[in-house]
């Protein structure tokens, strides 16, 4: 028996092994029967998002831009500088205006310092050495990470067919490796970005407004476990001018002994920075070196 | 089943039909039960929580932007969902409850398929996917290529690579 032949094997018997009991199917529909629930439909600001990712309707959302620009520019119209703050409303409204900003923003790039940090079982916190810094395109991203402030490794993830390849240069050695991933990989930001807005009616938590980085800020925390986001739990923070995010939080918990969550922050956002040209083009050659931020 | 057909079965539940839901969970819960059996290592507790998830996923239906993707979005709401049951468990039992527990469960795993369970979850997303749909419920590569919405030709390499990392890991395993 080849060595092909003995993995299927085992991974027949395990299915199996696994396999639900007959009345699995019967059971789930008795329970939605008594539960009498129904598929919900989404709110208005949640499909107005999902609209904002297809290609086929990015023609009406371009004229709904322009119209709300046109809008915004009219005599007598300061937008953002009502009385009441754009937060303070339904949270389908809110959604719906920042989907509506970042749209007008038509970002190309975005910077941001990603770091994660352990929240132990004894309730003390420990922020990991490793600090990445992420360069996102619409359709390629670059990452950066460094120990200690040392730049230890550098990563470009360059779509290629239907795969996104990843070339890494390892600092230590000079070494190049390359892999492939199936694409797409979420590197779009405003994807990413409109991803995490169009749950926002659903937050659980509004923070009150505090200045971060310079910025003044109000947050939302949203419960996302059955959404496509891969956390628990997220809570983000928007400029309260810009509408934009200046940091984002994704809360997860850790199977990991001693270690009850882990937390991913995102934060030190650079919209549209002006970036080298050859960013996001692998060069794995002994000058690679770390961007340098302004 | 083609993709159509599969995007139709969401639109048609979102709608309110049922038994077009009910075609749905007998297509995925063997994928559902092995997502959350790796990571709780008891097949009932697996059920149990593959079921919830299913419940939520019918609820929430209306929230998938593509019916296509059903496989691939029940499995991530029973593995968060089996998450938050192992992580709610853990603190809050003794060693004895635990055996306890696992001996009127009777559906604990061996140490062989919950390694082997274990090495798919690490597979990247896309290919254990596959190797789940083929191994677990059956489907056939060009089965797979409608319902994920890819080519034979990637379904096939997927499969191919996602033998080639299992086969690999398992080999350092047993060092």
């Amino acid at each position: 028996m080849t060595h092909k032949d003995m993995l299927d094997q085992r991974l027949e018997e395990l299915g199996k092994t696994i396999a639900p009991d007959s009345s699995f199917a019967n059971d789930v529909m008795s329970r939605i029967a008594e539960a009498g629930t129904v598929p919900t439909r989404p709110s208005v600001g949640r499909r107005l998002a999902r609209s904002v990712l297809q290609p086929r309707q990015l023609l009406v959302a371009g004229c709904l831009i322009v119209i709300t620009v046109l809008w915004t520019l009219l005599p007598g119209r300061h937008f953002g500088r009502t009385a009441t703050p754009w937060w303070s409303g339904p949270s389908s409204a809110y959604a719906e205006s920042m989907l509506t900003q970042i749209a007008q923003r038509r970002v190309d790039g975005v910077v941001a310092r990603v770091r994660t940090m352990f929240v132990m079982s004894d309730g003390t916190e420990s922020t990991s050495s490793t600090v990445r810094t992420y360069f996102f395109a619409r359709d390629r991203f670059r990452i950066d990470i460094f120990d200690d402030g040392k730049l230890r490794e550098i990563q470009w993830y360059v779509p290629e067919g239907d795969q996104l390849v990843q070339t890494s240069y390892h600092m230590h050695d000079g070494s190049t490796s390359v892999d492939r991933h199936e694409y797409p990989t979420a590197a779009d930001p405003i994807a990413r970005l409109v991803e995490i807005v169009r749950y926002l009616d659903r937050a659980n938590r509004r923070f009150e407004p505090k200045r971060i980085d310079g910025h003044e800020c109000v947050g939302f925390e949203v419960d996302a476990f059955d959404t496509k986001i891969i956390t628990d739990t997220y809570r983000v923070w928007f400029d309260t001018t810009t509408r934009l995010p200046v940091l984002v939080e994704f809360d997860r918990p850790s199977m990991v002994e001693n270690i009850d969550r882990m937390i991913t922050t995102f934060d030190r956002f650079e919209w549209d920075p002006r970036l080298p040209a050859d960013t996001f083009a692998p060069h794995p050659v002994p000058d690679a070196a770390a961007l340098k931020l302004e | 089943m083609t993709e159509q057909a599969e995007r139709e079965l969401v639109e048609a539940a979102t709608g309110g039909d049922a038994d077009a839901f009910a075609v749905l969970v007998r297509r995925y819960e063997r994928l559902a039960v092995a997502g959350a059996a790796a990571v709780l290592g008891d097949r009932h507790a697996a059920q149990d929580v593959a079921q919830d998830a299913f419940v939520t996923a019918y609820q929430k239906l209306a929230s998938l932007r593509n019916g296509a993707s059903f496989g691939a979005w029940i499995l991530t709401i029973t593995r968060r969902r089996a998450y938050r049951v192992a992580r709610s468990k853990r603190p809050m039992q003794t060693l004895d409850e635990q055996k306890t527990n696992i001996a009127q469960s009777n559906g604990q795993l061996d140490r062989d398929s919950r390694e082997l369970l274990q090495l798919i979850e690490h597979l990247p997303e896309h290919e254990g996917l596959v190797v789940m749909l083929k191994y677990f419920d059956g489907h056939s590569a060009s089965e797979i290529a409608e319902m994920t919405e890819q080519t034979v030709g990637t379904v096939t390499k997927k499969l191919t690579r996602a033998r080639e990392r299992l086969r690999a890991w398992m080999q350092k395993n047993d060092r």
